[in-house]
């Protein structure tokens, strides 16, 4: 079997003055796995995420994704790995509202060079690169050009996931990605999300406290249960 | 760098009508600022450059500031004279080398008149030791002449060959020598000193047209026609002040010591500098205030940038509690959040210095390259779109959007 792409051993972690809030023994995940996290408010769920990414370290434990010790790592070591490695789709998109669709789309590949690198690899330019996602995503491009705020919600987030999509970083975050849409395109956003991330091979780690949007993986987890925690 | 600099000039030209108005305000303060500042630093030279050269100022003993204050600012008022017979001594004395006496008293239209021989344009200095220039004209040589001070000559527009009439005191309603008309044969160039605003005519001319007043009205039934003046003794009989030249410096005070002992009548002699600095201390309360002035246009317009910062960061208000949550300390949080502040309001600001002084990953920086975390899982419980408003006015519609928007299934 591969190494893991996220391995979260005896994990503890606490904000600073406060009480722990997060003890996790054990999780993996495999490469272009995709799991469901099933987190009711509270489970400090986000602050997990934070932790995959690299935001805030582990007060005990270790966090690897890819083999690398995430504790081990500078705090711009750590920007710089989260930015070649992991794309993130937020329950609030967190676009730009200034940059057009297009420029948000390549803010990962600016920062990045790898990211443009691997969006260079099937793609004469970065703009086909990112017409590419975005028509996959069902954006016209008639939309490319708009500033991000004038978009609906809905493609607003879709933007927002070919923002992580772009360059193939090895894993996706998604955090509560859904919240913000009505019920048929959450069920329509997890369709497109998790078919990205299965056919270009991403891990996928998919918070959400809504059970219903379970069936969209294979793996569950519930973060009640995985956190020892358990105050909330 | 490149990048963030792009970046940044996004977000400044999508803010471009606050960042304008807080730097209109800034620009204004530091405006403000540096004007007090500059009107405090030239008040003082110009008050310290009104005389310069003249060593020693005599007049009858009275208070040193007072005589000061009439002789070279023309205020105020001497209450005695000093005699011509002891200008006279004076000026004889081995150490003089040169002695102009002066006489004050008279006005025209509210400027004062001053009578001195016409070797005061050649002796009296201001400012740096410059001597007094014409800018046309002459000095005066016949009797009914005048010279002008720049501002008098530019203010009541006269030029040469003007016929004025002085008046009997600086009050404007003061009775005229209307019988005695001068003649303008010179206007001096600018000097920034009270030369300016001061009429001058000749010793003789001043006591020429007195010669028919006593107690300051012309006397019932004599009056001396200008023709006729020639033929009296015009010598004056009292003198206001006279300024002293000294062949050195360093007699200026054994001259002085001698001036208030041995010339029989009570006088004093003072310094002027000496004397201008003390009224300039007298004056420091001023000075202060506008001190103070300054310290308040400093502050009031600090607080205005930091509320203005803080507005800004309201309406980004996921980057502070970021800042918290990435579990920095106290300081560096502040840190984070001034710069940031900074970096948001004013972006292109940071692009200035090639390593910014916070950690690598506060968030100023370490947001644009941790791009897709930067403004990480906070303020969750908004469920509205994203980012800050380029004007109020999609800030309202966001509000409202805020309020119907769909929120997560309990």
């Amino acid at each position: 079997m591969n190494a893991p792409l996220v391995e979260v051993r005896d994990l503890r972690y606490a904000w600073p003055g406060h009480a722990a809030c997060l003890a996790i023994d054990h999780l993996v995940l495999a490469p272009g796995e995709a799991l469901f996290l099933y987190a009711p408010s509270g489970c400090a769920n986000s602050t997990l995420l934070g932790l995959i990414a690299g935001v805030q370290v582990a007060s005990a434990g270790s966090v690897r994704v890819l083999g690398q010790g995430l504790e081990r790592l500078s705090a711009s070591a750590r920007d710089r790995f989260r930015v070649d490695h992991i794309g993130i789709v937020f329950q609030q998109f967190n676009l730009l509202p200034y940059l057009s669709v297009l420029e948000n789309v390549l803010l990962p590949c600016r920062f990045s060079p790898l990211r443009r690198q691997r969006a260079l690899a099937d793609a004469p330019d970065l703009v086909q690169a990112a017409g590419r996602l975005l028509a996959t995503l069902d954006l016209e491009p008639a939309l490319w050009r708009r500033r991000a705020d004038t978009l609906s919600v809905g493609q607003q987030q879709r933007v927002a996931l070919a923002r992580a999509l772009i360059g193939q970083p090895e894993l996706i975050l998604a955090d509560e990605p859904t919240s913000a849409l009505d019920a048929a395109r959450q069920e329509a956003f997890l369709d497109l999300l998790t078919a990205a991330c299965r056919q270009a091979g991403i891990g996928l780690i998919f918070v959400s406290h809504d059970l219903r949007l379970a069936a969209h993986s294979t793996r569950h987890e519930d973060m009640s249960r995985l956190n020892r925690v358990g105050w909330a | 760098m490149r990048q963030l600099c792009w970046l940044a000039a996004h977000s400044a030209w999508n803010r471009r009508y606050t960042l304008g108005l807080v730097v209109a305000a800034i620009a204004l303060s530091v405006a403000l600022l540096s004007v007090i500042e500059r009107l405090r630093t030239d008040l003082r030279a110009s008050f310290a450059q009104a005389v310069s050269g003249t060593d020693l100022i005599v007049g009858a003993r009275s208070s040193p500031l007072q005589l000061v204050l009439y002789a070279v600012f023309r205020m105020g008022a001497v209450t005695h004279e000093m005699s011509w017979d002891s200008a006279q001594a004076i000026a004889r004395h081995p150490a003089v080398a040169w002695a102009v006496p002066v006489t004050l008293g008279d006005g025209h239209r509210g400027y004062p008149v001053l009578g001195a021989p016409a070797s005061y344009f050649q002796h009296f200095r201001y400012g740096a030791g410059e001597s007094l220039r014409f800018a046309t004209g002459r000095p005066y040589r016949g009797l009914f002449e005048a010279v002008l001070g720049a501002e008098v000559a530019e203010r009541l527009g006269y030029r040469l060959g003007q016929r004025i009439l002085l008046a009997h005191g600086h009050d404007p309603l003061a009775p005229t020598h209307a019988d005695k008309p001068f003649t303008v044969v010179g206007i001096l160039a600018r000097t920034g000193t009270p030369v300016d605003r001061t009429v001058h005519i000749g010793l003789e001319a001043i006591e020429a047209i007195h010669l028919d007043w006593q107690g300051g009205a012309p006397i019932p039934g004599l009056a001396i026609p200008p023709e006729l003046v020639g033929k009296f003794d015009l010598t004056p009989k009292s003198i206001t002040t006279v300024l002293l030249g000294l062949k050195s410096r360093a007699q200026v005070f054994a001259m002085q010591r001698w001036v208030e002992t041995q010339v029989g009548e009570p006088l004093m002699a003072v310094l002027p500098g000496v004397v201008l600095d003390e009224l300039w201390q007298m004056l420091a309360v001023a000075e202060h205030g506008l001190l103070a002035v300054s310290a308040l246009v400093a502050g009031t317009s600090l607080i205005g940038l930091v509320a203005v910062i803080l507005a800004g960061l309201n309406e980004r208000r996921r980057s502070w509690p970021s800042c918290a949550r990435w579990g920095r300390g106290r300081g560096a949080s502040w840190h984070c959040w001034s710069w940031k502040g900074w970096g948001w309001s004013s972006s292109p600001s940071y692009s200035a210095g090639s390593s910014p002084p916070w950690p690598s990953s506060s968030p100023a920086l370490g947001w644009p390259r941790s791009m897709d975390l930067g403004l990480p899982w906070v303020g969750r419980r908004r469920a509205s779109g994203c980012g800050s408003p380029p004007s109020p006015w999609p800030a309202c519609r966001r509000a409202f959007g805020r309020r119907r928007a769909p929120t997560a299934w309990p």
